[in-house]
């Protein structure tokens, strides 16, 4: 069966006939004939996918225990702060936690007080960020592409093993990974010049992702938002359009406004955090191998270029069919990136892997920032087909 | 073009990842609880924590001490059955003795050792609002953590309890 992704939708099928051909019984029939059918279904079959994969994930939070030591560290933290109701310092077990910013531990305490000390409510808030994060991506396709191949790449990225883990699991990066999406979806959107009535808004969601990232796993937030907007703008030279797109005053307050409140806070109750977290926990624990001032756990020490493998694992098999795609079109591929969008789509998806391909300390969740890209990537380069021109 | 391979390598990972939730429930759930030890065992070889780790792991069940929340006795009293309806506890003990235990009301232990390498284990486990399930009660556990100031680690237990009993709890 093949079914092709990014043309123009031409109608419902019947359940009958539609289950028949998924099931492969179409074979029997003449190829033009299967061709036109596919055309016409694949939309319900992409949307078939995406709920089965959903529906497993969403019913899978309540199944097993919380296994990972971080998982259970969070969950922990988020049940304190749920029964203390102090909002401003993490607690665990009786210490103040500076290791990470509050985002997912408020999130999780909201869900626990709705839905009580489960592992489902604990989980469920980081279910809803990467179903945001897959609402975002399926948008900003939509603004590329079409329906279809925006559809294909929520379908790609929500398969993607990283991605299925991480929506139910008590972590920091599905906060961070959403935050990044946000930013980068609206810095596509904003620099679509023929709306500017609509520049305002996207450009404050821009800033608005910075200072939620910043919440959520602090520093790093920016550096992953910032590497591929300034790499594009030097690729592409189009920093006039950048400064005319985003608003450089109030966006940046608008970040400041949303994050430093927080942090004054907290070095307010705990001094000495913005000194452990900014320097410790943020450029030692980057730059000092085997650094030893962590206080909540241990580095994780791992050789330089580590981030690239885990890349690789974290999207199987679907890292393979963008590096099989960037083999194909390898001679052209500088021409047919360049000053296109997937341009910057391709700096997103590889940004965490830049930023920590030198470090020591890496685990496979730091490269779940860039997935979103790699999976509108993907969609559309499967859109294009072999011979297509990637910069659509 | 989306192939039928792109279906399976949509579909290869969720079902994956469902499947060996629901076959080998059992096995994570002591995973779980090998991760507690493994984390036990490298603080207290880390040297970032005041901590002597040498314990052991009982599933025996609940711990009621005998002279009131922080008040424990020896580990042989962690052989004791919980009272009904609350599952199991899973609790760390050193071998160091006399420990202290404080049964904080909220569903956690806090044990020391009566020494000056003091250490105080923290666990929330069993009972994380999920009933029984299948053959035996989900002994889930939630944290283990050390803290630094054992006092402080009592007290705070001893005030959980006193909480919890002020606001109608049975010990």
């Amino acid at each position: 069966m093949s079914l092709e992704v990014g043309r123009e939708l031409s109608g419902p099928a019947p359940l009958v006939g539609w289950i028949r051909r998924t099931a492969g019984w179409h074979r029997r029939r003449p190829a033009e004939y299967r061709l036109a059918e596919s055309r016409r279904f694949d939309l319900p079959l992409l949307v078939l996918l995406l709920c089965a994969i959903v529906s497993i994930r969403l019913v899978s939070l309540g199944l097993y225990p919380l296994i990972d030591k971080s998982e259970s560290r969070y969950a922990e933290i988020a049940r304190e702060m749920e029964s203390s109701g102090d909002l401003v310092v993490p607690w665990l077990l009786g210490e103040p936690f500076m290791a990470k910013p509050p985002l997912s531990f408020w999130l999780s305490a909201a869900s626990m007080s709705i839905f009580g000390d489960t592992e489902f409510a604990v989980r469920l808030p980081s279910f809803i960020l990467l179903l945001l994060t897959a609402a975002l991506l399926f948008t900003v396709g939509i603004e590329l592409f079409d329906v279809r191949t925006a559809l294909f790449a929520v379908v790609v990225l929500c398969s993607m093993p990283l991605h299925f883990v991480l929506a139910g699991t008590v972590l920091t990066d599905p906060a961070l990974g959403f935050c990044v999406t946000l930013s980068c979806t609206a810095f596509i959107s904003c620099l679509d010049l023929r709306r500017p009535a609509t520049h305002r808004i996207r450009g404050l969601l821009f800033f608005a992702g910075l200072g939620l990232g910043l919440l959520a796993k602090g520093p790093v937030a920016v550096a992953l938002i910032l590497i591929p907007v300034t790499a594009w703008t030097l690729w592409t030279r189009r920093w006039r359009d950048v400064w005319r797109a985003l608003p450089w005053f109030s966006g940046p307050l608008l970040a400041l406004l949303i994050a430093a409140p927080w942090f004054l806070l907290m070095e307010r109750r705990i001094p000495g955090f913005l000194e452990y977290f900014f320097i410790g926990e943020n450029i030692k624990r980057f730059f000092v191998p085997g650094w030893g001032g962590d206080m909540y756990g241990h580095v994780h020490q791992t050789l330089p270029g580590t981030i690239w493998a885990f890349w690789l694992l974290a999207a199987f098999p679907w890292t393979l069919v963008f590096l099989a795609d960037l083999w194909r079109r390898r001679h052209r591929l500088i021409a047919g990136f360049r000053g296109s969008p997937q341009a910057f789509l391709l700096l997103w998806a590889i940004s965490p892997m830049v930023l920590f391909t030198l470090s020591r300390s890496t685990v496979v969740t730091y490269v779940y920032p860039g997935l979103p890209a790699l999976a509108l990537l993907i969609a559309g380069a499967l859109r294009a087909g072999p011979e297509g021109d990637p910069a659509c | 073009m989306l192939k039928r391979s792109h279906i399976a390598f949509a579909l290869w990972f969720p079902c994956l990842f469902i499947g060996l939730v629901l076959c080998f429930h059992e096995r994570i759930d002591r995973y779980s609880q090998k991760g507690l030890v493994a984390e036990c065992r490298a603080w207290a070889g880390s040297g970032k924590r005041p901590i002597e780790f040498d314990g052991c792991l009982d599933y025996s069940g609940a711990f009621y001490g005998g002279g009131g929340w922080v008040e424990g006795g020896g580990r042989e009293e962690y052989a004791s059955d919980g009272p009904p309806g609350l599952p199991g506890r899973l609790v760390v003990v050193q071998k160091a003795s006399p420990t202290y235990a404080g049964y904080a009301g909220d569903g956690r232990f806090r044990l020391r050792a009566e020494s000056t390498e003091y250490a105080v284990f923290s666990l929330r486990h069993g009972d994380f609002g999920t009933p029984y399930t299948g053959r035996y009660p989900r002994r889930k556990i939630l944290q283990v953590s050390a803290l630094r100031d054992s006092d402080a680690g009592a007290a705070s237990a001893t005030r959980l309890g006193e909480q919890h009993l002020k606001e109608g709890g049975t010990p």
